[in-house]
């Protein structure tokens, strides 16, 4: 029954979560993105975060509370910027 | 057997071996004073990353004529491929081993034998060819950290003078960059190695602090924005120093690596000197710059390195073969790895899971 209940929770978590994909501005080397990587899971609500150099982008799985806002001040505070890409 | 094609072997077969057995030897070495050899291992396990795609382009040595030779050298790898490449733009010695989803468990072992001399440069004219001479040049470029124009060429201008002697140039350049820095031990690894950083620092608090590469790359800018070809050399401190322990290490090397700078004159061709080392020396030992001590080594290390250390390569701002995920490599002083396209952090050797050792005398 637990185990039930557990994946029922982790369902719904992954069903619920948002995908972001942001253009990530000042990075100046590949290092930069282990930075940016901390400072976005740092965001309460983001599960997973992927950071690219040679793109300048980052690939974000979120709850559903989770706002851009809140991305981009957390990546504001390490020095660098965030902007959504639209699909 | 000749060493590439041992590589190949070996690598392609994942063959199980025995060490030392997987070192491939080149030709006997005699050695001579102010000589050293070492045995050189790493070690990566990418073990933990079970089912993601896993890839390491590790830097190694390359002989270089008349003050350091690769003996032996061999790898042992379960890697789906792996293999010795030198096609990037500076021809930089690399080792590249990569796993699939499904590899288990994701090993690499790299042995070799190194025979390190002291190198001096002994000041006097000689003939250099004009290969070489054209070859340097390069050297002169800006690249994406090393900028040659704005603040830097405006700071050259002012260290130089009236200065026309290139030797003079490098040594006043050298002599700025001893002076005005500090080494800052809370810098990750090398440092980051970007002078207009630097000199943004040194506008703002009066002094500029940062790494071995931090160091390097300014005095290299402002060399080149002077007209003098010039690079840093990325390398790894493999044993005990006869001058300071600020310059040696001990057994485990896995933090030891360290950047220098050569220069090239072209009625001598390229000549080592290590602005950074005389920083450090003057933090670990506490004494004063202006020192005796400080002021002895300081015209030491400009045309001299010990043979305490081995030279990889000199590759800045450059893609790496093949190709990562993650593009341009600023500097390739480090085991350089990806796990499912997103970069390891080098400077955490222990959750990267690397080691790298170093033996002295070893025959």
């Amino acid at each position: 029954m637990g185990r039930i209940a557990a994946l029922l929770v982790v369902c719904t978590t992954l069903l619920c979560a948002t995908e972001w994909t942001l253009r990530i501005g000042g990075m100046h080397c590949i290092a930069c993105t282990l930075a940016v990587k901390k400072a976005l899971l740092g965001v309460p609500g983001v599960q997973k975060a992927k950071v690219n150099f040679k793109n300048e982008s980052a690939t974000v799985s979120a709850d559903e509370s989770v706002t851009l806002r809140m991305m981009q001040d957390a990546v504001a505070q390490t020095g660098y910027t965030a902007k959504a890409i639209l699909p | 057997m000749e060493r590439r094609e041992f590589l190949t072997k070996s690598a392609v077969a994942g063959a199980v071996l025995c060490s030392p057995s997987f070192l491939s030897a080149t030709a006997a070495q005699t050695i001579t004073e102010n000589s050293a050899v070492y045995a050189i291992g790493l070690q990566c396990d990418l073990s933990h990353y079970t089912g993601k795609e896993c890839a390491v382009w590790i830097p190694i040595p390359s002989d270089i004529t008349g003050f350091q030779r690769i003996l032996e050298f061999g790898t042992r790898t379960d890697a789906e491929r792996a293999f010795e490449t030198d096609a990037n733009r500076y021809e930089a010695r690399t080792f590249y081993a990569h796993w699939d989803k499904k590899s288990l468990p994701k090993t690499l072992e790299i042995a070799m034998k190194v025979m390190l001399k002291d190198r001096q440069c002994d000041w006097r004219r000689k003939r250099i060819s004009p290969d070489a001479v054209n070859k340097a040049a390069l050297f002169l470029a800006p690249t994406a950290h090393l900028p040659t124009d704005g603040a830097i060429a405006n700071v050259a201008k002012k260290i130089v003078g009236n200065e026309k002697k290139p030797l003079a140039k490098a040594k006043r350049i050298y002599d700025w960059v001893v002076a005005n820095s500090y080494r800052d031990e809370s810098v990750h690894g090398c440092g980051v190695g970007s002078p207009n950083a630097m000199l943004a620092e040194l506008e703002k608090n009066g002094h500029m602090g940062g790494k071995c590469l931090d160091m390097s790359a300014l005095c290299v800018a402002l060399m080149r924005a002077s007209g003098i070809p010039a690079r840093e050399v990325l390398g790894i401190r493999v044993g005990p120093s006869r001058f300071s322990a600020a310059f040696g290490s001990g057994e485990t090397i896995t933090k030891a690596q360290h950047c220098k700078v050569e220069f090239f004159i072209a009625t001598m061709g390229w000549i080592p000197c290590d602005p950074a080392d005389i920083t450090k020396l003057v933090l670990k030992e506490g004494i004063d710059r202006t020192s005796p001590r400080a002021r002895e080594l300081s015209e030491k290390f400009f045309g001299f390195w010990e043979n305490n250390w081995l030279a990889l390569n000199h590759a800045r701002d450059f893609d790496l073969y093949p190709a990562n995920a993650q593009g341009m490599l600023d500097s390739f002083g480090y085991p350089y790895g990806e796990v499912d396209g997103e970069y390891l952090d080098p400077f955490d050797p222990a959750a990267y899971r690397y080691t790298i050792s170093s033996k002295k005398g070893v025959e």
